[in-house]
């Protein structure tokens, strides 16, 4: 596989500096890669504090890893030169969650889309500039003539959050990283925004890397999905299977947390509210709020273990399967891109949760 | 040396020379020299500033430190010290530029910490991302920005400028042969030191006390009148408007529901939609320039409208408690958990001995799930769940009888969120309350309440016991609203609603919702719907059903 966009064992430390008593381990030994020729959309799924932000940045190359490498088409993005860089700017486009704070109130909602075409060389004319604008505007189903030359206050959040999307296009990227694009949105117009992202890879090829909070939106227009927790990823697969079959019981938590818009099913009570205890430094990062905790996570953190093909899982319940090194993520979420093999091959918990 | 009068204004110092003419003569090279120091200072500084903050690194540690040495040097004696050593011969412009010499350190500074706090902004992200370098992100996205800031430091500094210029003159340090404000102040106290003056004249203020103003006095509260129903709260044509230019905005139009005793009552809505502004309404918590137009909220029969602003405020958190949007972040940051709780107590005088309040406290805190101990810890010591539980221990601290909450986990995971709710849901069912839950979410209405209300461009369009609003809706808004919901049971099932929210200030005619419906027809167009009972408890204002 040729690799567009690769995190190799990346782990970022905030803090913990000559004059800091304290420092954050806010991502460990992660490791995502994405196909060059096989566009995938993937979710990474974490609630505050499970790092997802902070990858974000690192994808982007907004800020350097404290260990491993981002690497983009194999070269790392720290050590690349000032061409190969603005091609990398150009490539990996991103969504940011507020649709607020990305637009400079000094300035008119054109500025947005008028900088990239300009430093980006992408239209000869002004005329070309804003045919350009007012194509990428209508693909995001926006009007041109409302849109341009206003305010951002002027616009609706969903409306600038398109215009965002609209952007992002200008550039014809391979890769877009969307960051909680539609956590600040409203309900009605989180599907469209959605819609326009899924179209985008399915017509042009554009991978997609959604990060969120919201496992049911994941679900919705992922195809692979990474849970992460305390900076480091829990479970990783196939869409279908994790959200269906959850294995991790953060994963269970999480999922039985959502409030789902039926009453037909609801609230699970299974273990709510489970009181926390202390963190452990070196175990489990889960291993507070676990209902199954053995001795061993409090003392070692699991590794991945693969109890399918196309997924693995960082818990001991599942020691019986292989593992799998955190560099080679990248082979289930191929595997689970690829059409799934039938769900009774997956390895089952080698005990019985209580 | 002669008193004010007609020809001398000012009066004349002891050469008999007018001080009002040298006032006159001096300002401008006063203000030259504020100017100069000022723009030299704000301009050295902003420049310091600005790179200090965006490239961060070594530089910004030698600039800061190089800043902090020369802040904690008393200004005045570096400026005495220099000025000395200068002081033959000195021009005006040399005068401001050894002001400006230390002018630069706080403009630097502060300049510093805005930039700071905007260089994380989205827009400058978005900025670097489409190529933009940094001195260009600097002068376009940043700096445009700070102008308003950069003007305020800039008079600030002119004006630090001249009172540190006047105050080396006075001293003799200035340019001696310029007749500069503080040059004629040393003039004329050195005049005056040489004959001490015959009479002083000891300023009078005429001092005007307002008379103390006082609270208004209480009205007795009015007799409860009995109104035989069943609800605790009912709201009858509630309407808010907010007054602009263009005419009112109706941010809430005739809303009307009832509350029964013990019942959940959801309140669901896009941003917009009236929703909070309606929950702000029955608490009278409107403020200008909203103002309630008309409609009554009565309480246990009491209409809350008709309530002295007095009586208002203790029905607040005694009768119906408000668990606002955002909380657990208006927890004071200084002050521990129990001083907190037992401010509300004591605001509503409620009398108790400084043990009773102590034990009450921990009775509260442990009745939403948080051990005792947290009574003595900040805020800050507290994770956002704990913080929202002590804000409902607030709300429930004196009982009430109605708990609304507006959108209480709004910025919680959703784990932390199920903990949360779950411990309303406990509260409220101890205490027998009824609780109206606001909010976008229909998950978390779905999960939470027993009757659920919907609203659209400030009207209630729909509202039906929750089982029935998610199995059979009554109006088509509820019906893709709830369509649009991501679901975990099926894939591609997800779908939005076309078109956008209307804006309340430029409604369509007829129904609110027809441009964005499906099954609209000529009827909808022109005539509005009246939210009528369609069947037993479900109410929807559509003219389909």
């Amino acid at each position: 596989m040729r690799t567009l966009l690769e995190a190799r064992s990346v782990t970022k430390v905030f803090g913990g500096g000559v004059f800091e008593r304290s420092s954050t381990v806010a991502l460990e030994n992660f490791s995502l890669a994405i196909d060059a020729d096989r566009p995938s959309i993937i979710a990474v799924v974490g609630e505050s504090g499970s790092g997802k932000t902070t990858l974000a940045r690192l994808l982007l190359g907004l800020t350097a890893p404290t260990s491993g490498h981002v690497l983009y088409e194999g070269q790392d993005l720290q050590q690349m030169s000032r061409e190969r860089r603005r091609k990398f700017r150009r490539d990996i486009q991103v969504i940011f969650q507020d649709p607020y704070g990305v637009y400079n109130p000094f300035y008119r909602v054109d500025h947005v889309l008028a900088t990239p075409v300009a430093k980006f060389g992408l239209a000869r004319s002004r005329a070309a500039a804003r045919t350009l604008i007012d194509e990428v505007l209508r693909d995001v189903g926006l009007r041109p003539e409302e849109t341009l030359g206003r305010f951002p206050h002027q616009l609706s959040g969903g409306q600038r959050q398109r215009v965002m999307v609209a952007r992002a296009l200008l550039l014809r990227p391979r890769v877009i990283l969307a960051d909680e694009p539609v956590s600040m949105v409203d309900a009605s117009l989180r599907a469209t925004i959605l819609g326009s992202l899924s179209a985008m890879h399915r017509e042009r090829g554009i991978s997609i890397i959604y990060i969120t909070h919201d496992l049911a939106t994941a679900y919705q227009i992922s195809d692979t999905i990474v849970v992460l927790y305390g900076g480091a990823v829990a479970e990783v697969g196939d869409v279908e299977l994790v959200v269906k079959q959850p294995q991790h019981p953060y994963t269970r938590l999480l999922l039985s947390s959502i409030p789902l818009a039926t009453t037909a099913r609801t609230w699970m009570s299974e273990f709510a509210t489970v009181a926390s205890s202390a963190d452990t430094e070196t175990g489990c990062k889960f291993a507070a709020r676990c209902p199954s905790v053995e001795k061993v996570c409090r003392e070692t953190a699991p590794p991945l273990f693969k109890t399918h093909a196309a997924r693995a899982v960082a818990c001991y319940l599942y020691r019986d399967a292989p593992t799998l090194d955190a560099d080679a993520i990248g082979s289930v979420l191929t595997a689970s891109a690829a059409a799934s093999p039938p769900a009774s091959q997956t390895i089952q918990p080698t005990r019985s949760r209580p | 040396m002669r008193a004010p009068s007609a020809a001398h204004p000012f009066g004349t110092d002891r050469q008999g020379r007018d001080l009002f003419a040298a006032m006159v003569a001096g300002t401008p090279l006063t203000l030259r020299i504020g100017f100069i120091a000022g723009f030299l200072g704000v301009g050295i500084g902003a420049m310091l500033g600005f790179v200090s903050a965006y490239y961060r690194g070594t530089l910004d540690a030698v600039i800061r430190g190089v800043v902090d040495i020369g802040l904690t040097v008393p200004g005045l004696l570096v400026l005495i010290i220099i000025a000395v050593s200068l002081r033959r011969g000195l021009t005006v412009d040399q005068m401001a530029i050894i002001v400006a010499s230390l002018a630069w350190l706080n403009p630097a500074r502060t300049i510093r910490a805005q930039v700071l706090s905007m260089r994380e902004r989205g827009y400058v992200e978005v900025a670097r991302l489409s190529g933009m370098s940094g001195p260009e992100i600097i002068v376009k996205e940043l700096m445009p920005n700070l102008l308003p800031y950069l003007a305020a430091t800039l008079v600030n500094s002119v004006s630090a400028a001249i009172l540190a210029s006047i105050g080396l003159e006075v001293l003799g340090l200035g340019p001696i042969d310029s007749p500069t404000l503080g040059m004629t102040l040393y003039w004329v106290n050195f005049n005056a030191a040489l004959s001490r003056a015959d009479r002083d004249h000891p300023g009078r203020l005429s001092r005007s006390l307002l008379p103390h103003g006082g609270p208004g006095r209480d009205r007795q509260p009015q007799a409860a009148e009995s109104d035989l129903t069943t609800d605790v709260l009912s709201v009858r044509d509630l309407c808010v408007h907010y007054d602009t230019p263009l005419g009112a905005v109706k941010a809430a139009d005739h809303v009307t529901f009832g509350l029964r005793a013990g019942e959940r009552l959801g309140i669901a809505g896009e941003s917009g939609s009236g929703k909070s502004t309606m929950a702000l309404a029955i608490l009278r918590m409107i403020k200008p320039p909203g103002r309630i137009a008309a409609g009554e909220v009565k309480l246990d029969g009491v209409d809350l409208m008709t309530l002295s602003d007095e009586e208002m405020r203790r029905v607040r958190l005694d009768r119906i408690a408000l668990i606002p949007q955002g909380s657990m972040n208006a927890l004071n940051p200084v002050i521990r958990i129990k001083e907190q709780i037992a401010d509300a107590l004591r605001d509503h005088r409620v009398r108790m001995s400084a043990r009773e309040t102590e034990t009450r406290v921990r009775e509260l805190l442990e009745s939403v799930g948080l051990r005792a101990e947290v009574a003595d810890m900040f805020p800050h010591e507290l994770s956002g769940g704990m913080k929202q539980r002590a804000c409902i221990a607030i709300a429930i601290s004196l009982s009430p009888r109605v708990i609304i909450a507006d959108e209480p986990t709004s910025a919680l995971d959703v784990v932390v969120q199920k903990q949360v709710m779950e411990t309303l849901a406990r509260v409220q069912e101890n205490l027998g309350a009824s609780v109206i839950l606001v909010g976008h979410d229909m998950g978390l209405m779905a999960q939470f309440v027993d009757r659920l209300g919907v609203m659209y461009a400030g009207k209630l369009i729909e509202v039906s016991p929750v089982r029935e609003i998610f199995t059979r809706p009554l109006h088509p808004y509820t019906r893709m609203l709830i369509a649009s919901l991501p679901s975990l049971e099926q894939k591609g099932t997800f779908r939005g609603i076309p078109g956008l929210i209307p804006l309340l200030r430029d409604l369509p005619p007829g129904c609110a919702f027809h441009p964005r419906c499906p099954q609209a027809f000529d009827r909808c167009l022109t005539e509005e719907p009246a939210l009528l009972e369609k069947h037993p408890g479900g109410w929807a204002a559509c003219h389909l059903t």
